[in-house]
């Protein structure tokens, strides 16, 4: 890329290494923007809206109408964007619509359990995937190998709530009585007090997660040991494990960074299913209540949270990838 | 010397542990872990117009009514211990139960109730079930002492004490600080809405005090959750669970089982003022299509009985004469094409929200088949389906309360929930002449002629009669079987062993 | 550079005898005839069902017996019957998505890569905001407006993956911009279009199938999953993905209602996975010998 390593002025360097970054962040803080407007279009585009939920059945239209006006919901929609706009700028997530509680409070025990379960997955995820796929690669076509693919195949063909249920059924409910069915955390304590609430809903996760990205390790490693330089690395006489760790492996993480990135993120933002199944309350959890209950501010505070989150992934992994490549450039040149 | 006053230092410290374990164990507070489905716009002050499950759950223990609906479905003085009409039914006198205690420790008196009814009643609270107690003038209560007020109604109303018996109109205190604070068998601690609320037991409580120190009412997502969490021994009772999930829990040794009749369930409804539905053969083939007994059986799991198109089978008065409709599809058949409407196509929405809704709109779309009539079941979610509701012609809602209230919020034309825009002259006078006396033998005389109009000209098919099935662990005992569906959470005399 | 240039002219792999050499893979074969019999079973079930599969033969969830071979579901519907006409809307909606997210997510990714500039960060910055998107806020939009419709239901199965699919394309054809014929191609003035064409897309086709091979998979998993929430297919009618939601309460006292169709499921998506896998490894092997 364009940063030079042989520049001699150290502060333009250091720019010159900031300026992409920064442009990043930007075009990050952008596509928020560009979010968090769809999501309020959207969510006001869905039939029904908050006032609906609240008054029920029994509710007439004098009723319903004097609701919306207390909320705020008979406001032009671009004065109400605005208006939450403003707040956030400002650091105000504002007040849910259904039950007054400040957005804010309900955010951070959201995010505190999701952040907990995403990372002990990940924790778990990411290093597992890089074992199985450099294992199955070094036994390739051989019976472990096709063990994995055929493992593999199976997770990917079933979808989490079924792994989840299964798992339910195996661990919790029908034939084993170890591990809770129902992952319930109180809100005022940490998810690290209750760790068996988490193995289920993480073992949900990180099962396809490590079946997906073993796979794209795995097909890495094996175009990497085919090609010309590593063929000259063993030719040289280097030892298979010190071609494989210090040569192979660097070159196969590289073209699977974006895939792990997206792990990440789905991780991150895509429990929704999983902690819908294990009544985990996470910020997945929190957004579907709040979509089913036309909260506005509510969804809008998870939505960031979720887009941020998955943003942040994006970048960490296409620098890294970056410098991965530029690395691998660095290497072929010598 | 050393050793033997070693190993009495240790057998002194083992006899202290023991001891302070064993009191631990003693002291500990029994704790009873209630699961219901946590609805996330729950509130603590109780004039909120949703009526969710865990609301419901945590109202009963924090607040009391002037009177309530017993577990037989007879009207029972609570706060109030007496409601005195005159001889016209325009003014009552209503005298409150003497030393009741607030939980904040102060008595409660006349003013909290007037407090509390001027709230309900004003327009600015939203309060949407300030409908059915419409014949209160919330200007005109006067304080006669501190337990004694004097209600002048807009109108005569024989039902007051029925009217107050439902659970919405629960009554509460506002204390010093502004906090809210009521007179139940429990006090709040903490609450987390649709996720958890913990609860002490309140000692002064007037009535049948619990036998367990502290209760948690945990809110899930959804009902197989609350399975889920039954079976993993996380909760100790289970406010409601699927029909189909019974046979799966009565096989685990450790649960247990409380079956009731009760006056929650889904019906089908069609807008009786709207083409086809207008047509009084189509309503009447509509009604003869139904398969009852297989709805029973397959819809809600054989725990329920056959219905027979009118609302409130618990009512202790005499069932209308009416024969019991059966399936009869040639019947149907031939009506329908007298209609001219053979080969009738219709959407039936549902949102799914109670259990046996799906399952009894796809047999009846099933069942309505067989006499030529296309119906596609479409689920909505709740938000879609409210944003509709009285517009849909073709749905399955859900009847809750005793008749005096449900069936007459839902048949009677302007009300809120009446879905059907069922207005019948017969009906609407009749149901005037019930809510206007006093006499219990004339108000049930009414209640069955209501129910036959019902039976011949509502917009309402009525499959089934489910019953209610709580399901509870065996560390619990003294739950009971109530009409109302709160075996759950009336705890008066329950004990936990753990 | 340059002389890597010269010593290095890779020979792109033939095109013409490709189909056979996937033939001669033994997992292309067997995910073929796995297809083949499971596009079989789900022309024929729906005739050779013994019961009508919306109507309730039995008490809700009786255990297999004489009447019904796997028992009952939820309803006391027949679970064989519901099984053998359960895979209609899968069986076609699931390929098209997986196609579909395939080919856009592969076109959008190549054009990208090679053109940068404001092309590349327009379009990569959208499938942003796509990604970031909430799917169930998607599907609970156009689902609830539009209503539960096939097409509609492939369109947000492709709209969920073809952007994941585009980032994995990119990363796998962006290192081929340094390659030699890459290069070469462009010192010769190919046009854009062609040197994507004809040497950007060849190159990327062994990723592209072990893609096509997952999305695959994961259509059938979000097709299925929309039912579980309640927003694919609707009730009354079969659906393997349906019946493991509905009948997913009854996991224990009659499991057949649920592994019967989780079953179909997995046989229908590993028929996809060996051929996708099988022509990946072909391919890999193909290019490695070149």
């Amino acid at each position: 890329m364009t940063v030079d390593s042989q520049n001699d002025n150290v502060t333009i360097g250091v720019f010159a290494r900031l300026q992409p970054l920064l442009a990043r962040l930007l075009q990050g803080l952008l596509t928020l923007l560009a979010v968090s407007l769809l999501i309020f279009l959207a969510a006001r585009a869905l039939p029904g809206d908050v006032a609906n939920m609240i008054l029920g059945q029994s509710a007439t239209q004098e009723q319903l109408d004097s609701l919306r006006v207390q909320l705020g919901l008979d406001q032009p929609l671009w004065w109400q964007y605005l208006i939450w706009l403003g707040g956030i700028l400002r650091g105000d997530w504002g007040t849910s619509l259904s039950n007054g509680q400040p957005v804010a409070d309900l955010l951070a025990l959201g995010v505190r359990n999701s952040a907990t379960l995403s990372g002990v997955a990940l924790a778990v995820m990411l290093p597992l995937s890089l074992l199985v796929g450099v294992i199955a690669a070094q036994f390739r076509d051989g019976f472990v190998d096709k063990i994995f693919l055929g493992m593999s195949m199976v997770a990917n063909a079933v979808p989490d709530f079924v792994t989840g249920t299964v798992l339910v059924a195996l661990f919790a409910t029908t034939v084993l009585h170890v591990l809770p069915a129902v992952s319930f955390i109180p809100p005022g304590d940490s998810p690290f007090s209750y760790p068996d609430a988490l193995v289920l809903p993480a073992t949900t996760v990180i099962i396809p997660g490590v079946m997906y990205l073993a796979r794209l390790v795995r097909v890495a490693v094996i175009d990497v040991m085919a090609t010309e330089y590593i063929q000259t690395a063993e030719l040289k006489g280097l030892s298979p494990s010190r071609v494989l760790f210090r040569h192979a492996l660097p070159n196969a993480v590289a073209p699977i960074i974006p895939a792990a990135s997206l792990v990440a993120a789905f991780t991150v933002g895509g429990v929704v299913v999983v902690e819908y199944l294990f009544a985990y309350p996470g910020v997945g959890s929190a957004l579907v209540d709040a979509v089913t209950n036309r909260d506005l501010p509510v969804i809008q505070a998870n939505v960031l949270v979720i887009a941020s989150a998955y943003f942040i992934f994006n970048l960490i992994a296409d620098s890294l990838a970056q410098r991965d490549e530029a690395a691998g450039q660095r290497q072929s040149k010598a | 010397m050393i050793p033997v006053k070693f190993s009495r230092a240790i057998a002194v410290a083992m006899l202290a542990a023991t001891t302070a374990l064993t009191t631990h164990t003693f002291a500990q507070a029994q704790e009873l872990v209630l699961g219901v489905i946590g609805n996330s716009k729950d509130q603590v002050q109780p004039y909120t117009p949703t009526s969710s499950a865990s609301a419901g759950s945590l109202y009963n223990q924090l607040y009391d009514g002037l009177t309530a609906y017993d577990s037989n479905g007879a009207v029972v003085m609570e706060l109030a211990e007496s409601m005195t009409p005159n001889a016209t039914l325009d003014v009552w006198t209503v005298k409150l139960r003497p030393n009741v205690k607030r939980h904040d420790g102060k008595p409660f008196t006349a003013d909290d109730v007037i407090a509390s009814i001027k709230h309900m009643m004003d327009p600015a609270n939203n309060f949407v079930v300030s409908s059915q107690i419409d014949f209160v003038d919330p200007a005109k209560i006067r304080k006669v002492d501190d337990l004694t007020m004097e209600f002048t109604l807009k109108r005569p109303f024989g039902l007051f004490a029925n009217a107050f018996a439902d659970e919405d109109f629960r009554i509460r205190a506002i204390s010093d600080d502004g906090s809210v604070t009521g007179t139940g068998p429990f006090k709040l601690d903490s609450f987390t809405p649709g996720q958890e609320a913990r609860l002490t037991r309140f000692d002064d409580y007037w009535g049948v005090k619990p036998g367990f120190d502290k209760l948690r009412i945990i809110g899930f997502r959804d009902q197989q959750a609350v399975t889920n969490a039954l079976r993993g021994g996380q909760i100790d009772v289970a406010y409601s669970v699927p029909y189909t999930d019974v046979p799966a829990l009565t096989k685990d040794p450790k649960l247990k089982t409380v079956v009731s009749g009760t006056t929650t369930y889904p019906i089908i409804s069609v807008r009786v003022d709207t083409p086809p539905f207008n047509d009084q053969k189509v309503l009447e083939a509509l009604k003869l299509v139904v398969d009852r007994q297989q709805i029973v059986d397959n819809a809600f799991g054989g725990f329920g009985a056959v219905a027979n198109d009118y609302l409130g089978n618990n009512t202790a008065c005499p069932i209308p004469s009416e024969p019991q409709r059966v399936q009869d599809i040639a019947k149907a058949k031939q009506l329908l094409a007298e209609a001219g409407k053979s080969n009738l196509k219709l959407e039936l929405v549902t949102d799914g929200a109670f259990a046996g809704m799906m399952e009894m709109a796809q047999l009846y779309a099933q069942q309505a088949a067989a006499a030529g009539i296309t119906i596609k079941v479409r689920r909505l979610d709740p938000a879609t389906f409210l944003n509709r509701w009285r517009e849909w012609p073709f749905l399955i809602s859900l009847t809750s309360g005793p008749y005096e209230t449900a069936a007459l919020a839902a048949l009677l034309p302007g009300q809120g929930e009446n879905a059907t825009h069922f207005d019948d002259a017969e009906y609407n006078d009749l149901a005037k002449k019930l809510q206007s006396t006093g006499d219990l033998a004339e108000q049930c005389k009414l209640v069955t002629q209501l129910q036959a109009i019902e039976y011949k000209r509502s917009g309402d098919i009525v499959a089934a009669y489910p019953e209610n099935i709580t399901v509870y662990r065996d560390t619990v005992s003294g739950l009971k079987p109530d009409l109302y569906g709160r075996t759950a959470i009336l705890f008066g005399g329950v004990t936990v062993k753990k | 550079m340059e002389m890597t240039l010269t010593t290095h002219q890779r020979v792109r792999p033939r095109r013409a005898s490709g189909w056979w050499r996937l033939w001669a893979s033994a997992q292309v074969r067997w995910g073929v005839i796995l297809l083949a019999a499971m596009t079989a079973l789900v022309v024929v079930g729906p005739f050779v069902a013994p019961y009508d599969p919306a109507a309730p033969v039995g008490k809700p969830y009786d255990v297999p017996s004489a009447v019904a071979w796997l028992g009952t579901d939820n309803l006391g519907r027949d679970v064989l019957s519901r099984v053998l006409s359960g895979g209609v809307y899968l069986a076609w909606m699931a390929p098209v998505s997986a196609l579909l997210s395939v080919v856009i997510g592969a076109a959008v990714a190549l054009v990208t890569a090679y053109y940068r500039g404001w092309t590349d960060l327009v379009l990569m910055r959208s499938l942003d905001v796509l990604l970031a998107f909430p799917g169930i806020l998607l599907t609970l939009l156009c689902v609830s407006v539009f209503g539960p419709q096939p097409i509609l239901l492939v369109g947000l199965v492709v709209l969920t993956l073809m952007p994941g699919v585009a980032r994995v394309i990119r990363g796998a054809a962006i290192p081929l911009l340094d390659r030699e014929y890459v290069l070469w191609a462009k010192a010769v003035g190919t046009p854009g279009p062609v040197i994507i064409l004809r040497e950007l897309l060849p190159n990327v086709s062994s990723p592209l199938l072990v893609e096509l091979g997952l999305r695959l998979s994961w259509s059938v998993g979000i097709l299925s999953s929309m039912s579980f929430i309640g927003y694919g297919i609707q009730p009354p009618a079969a659906d393997w993905g349906l019946m493991v939601s509905e009948n997913g309460t009854g996991l224990g006292t009659q499991p057949f209602a649920v592994l019967a169709p989780i079953l179909m499921i997995i046989l229908y998506t590993i028929g996809g996975g060996l051929i996708a896998e099988g022509a990946a490894r072909v391919m890999a092997r193909t290019e490695g010998k070149a």
